[in-house]
């Protein structure tokens, strides 16, 4: 459907140009900004190239079924994304209420710690290995 | 936008100085501030309170505003306040609460020299010489503050002071996390574990509300002025420090646990100093706990301000997505806690 380079290519490309040709002859505010386009763009390009990894839902929905049972988990919705949407849902109300008072770094934590480094994987995956911040924070 | 009423602040500012003349010879829009929008003033008084050059700062509302956040006859009062209980402040010189001379409110206060740029005031090696000391001065400062308790008459509009500051504050995320539309299991997973967690207070104060490297002008590794009142509350003290130490407040340098600046050791010494007694330090893990769920939620509301088109901005678009890092802190730091206990 799309011509070559693909949209992950083109934008590997720009990301590339950005960093080797243009970021080297920026200082202060503008290079804070082209940093920050970079980072912009290097994320997308993680999340373009795991659009076809499947792995990571499953494995959220597998600690799911830990928590709620593979029935119910099966009937939240239509494909992953919606089902872990619907469950998340479920799962706040159920933070909410108490329901994991007993436990709070049990099977729930399990699951939340794999949302949170799924999201960090595209985001910013240097935070996993070394705690890193990325750019920018807020001044 | 300011440019425009040039004119009349010029006139507005001669009267309040009681000055036969004002020269406005530079007006320039500083850089930082998400929230409010600060000008730079360079004006030649005649005769008056300040006569000669001087160079003021204008503080107003930027194009979009956030939740929480005082306005600026607020935020003057309070200024105010901290400047009398010897907090190094730029000083308020003049209010226009009505919006009569620029369209909107504003105030008037000296302009203090130095950066609030973490990234620089965190890395420079120029600083190093007096990191103790300066981690030290803004212990003091910031005990200097807590001073002023409730009640206070010019500080009415911050309402009456909580019964359990941290469970008020705790369960004020509720709210802010049902405005969301996105499910952020972390999140209410940390709220309700600083709910039931929540710590009595031995003290409720005034408490700053963002005290933290990026709010603190400093001039060669020294304080000059404590900036962005807009978040202040009675709470319990241990939040700003809580705040100031929090991990995603160091901006990467995670050694330095005052703020990325210097030694915790020092913060806490020096605010003894000033207090004149020793303190007990344990409930700040708790406080940073806190200061990780709030700036967290604060980030998502920041990248919605971009994608609602409120207000264009690549780092509020990025802030939006840096909540995740916090996230992990969150799940880090209380395991760590209950681990510990």
């Amino acid at each position: 459907m799309f011509d070559k380079p693909n949209r992950a290519e083109l934008l590997d490309a720009a990301l590339r140009t950005l960093r080797e040709e243009i970021l080297p002859d920026l200082d202060g505010d503008r290079k804070y900004a082209g940093l920050m386009v970079a980072s912009a763009i290097a994320t997308v390009i993680r999340e373009i190239e795991s659009d076809n990894n499947h792995e990571p839902v499953r494995r959220v929905l597998d600690h799911f079924a830990d928590l709620y049972g593979q029935d119910n988990v099966h009937h939240a919705g239509v494909d992953g994304e919606q089902r872990i949407r619907a469950l998340n849902q479920h799962l706040i109300r159920d933070i909410r209420d108490g329901e994991f008072d007993d436990d709070p770094t049990g099977p729930v934590y399990t699951l939340l710690l794999e949302q949170a480094l799924q999201r960090l994987s595209l985001s910013n995956p240097k935070f996993i290995d070394a705690s890193e911040y990325s750019q920018p924070s807020s001044s | 936008m300011i440019e425009a009423h040039r004119a009349a602040l010029r006139d507005w500012l001669a009267a309040r100085a009681g000055a036969q003349g004002c020269v406005v010879h530079f007006m320039e829009k500083l850089s930082g501030g998400a929230i409010q929008e600060n000008w730079l003033l360079r004006v030649e008084m005649q005769g008056g309170a300040m006569p000669g050059p001087r160079e003021l700062v204008i503080r107003t509302d930027s194009p979009s505003s956030v939740v929480q956040s005082l306005g600026r006859e607020q935020e003057f009062a309070l200024l105010e306040v901290a400047h009398g209980a010897g907090m190094t402040v730029p000083e308020p010189l003049y209010l226009d609460s009505e919006g009569a001379v620029i369209g909107k409110p504003f105030y008037v206060m000296r302009r203090v020299t130095g950066t609030t740029n973490p990234r620089d005031l965190t890395r420079d090696t120029m600083l190093d010489y007096r990191r103790d000391l300066l981690t030290h001065d803004i212990g003091r400062e910031i005990a200097r503050l807590h001073t002023v308790v409730p009640p206070h008459p010019d500080l009415d509009f911050l309402g009456p002071p909580p019964e359990n500051p941290a469970r008020q504050r705790a369960e004020s995320f509720l709210e802010q996390l049902d405005g969301l539309s996105d499910p952020l299991p972390v999140l209410e997973w940390g709220t309700r574990w600083l709910r039931r967690n929540a710590p009595e207070s031995e003290r409720v104060t005034l408490c700053h509300g963002d005290y933290r490297t990026g709010n603190i002008m400093i001039d060669d590794a020294r304080v000059t002025g404590i900036l962005d009142w807009e978040f202040a509350s009675w709470s319990d003290p241990m939040e700003d420090i809580g705040w100031l130490c929090a991990r995603c407040w160091r901006f990467g340098m995670d050694a330095r646990e005052a703020g990325g600046l210097g030694p915790r050791a020092e913060l806490y010494r020096g605010y003894e100093t000033e207090a004149g007694h020793l303190l007990d330090w344990s409930k700040v893990a708790y406080w940073e706990v806190m200061a990780t769920v709030r700036w967290a939620i604060i980030a998502h509301y920041q990248g919605l301000r971009h994608v609602s088109g409120a207000e264009f901005s690549m780092e509020l678009a990025l802030t939006g997505r840096k909540a995740a890092e916090m996230e992990l802190d969150v799940l880090t730091q209380i395991r760590a806690i209950e681990e510990g206990d």
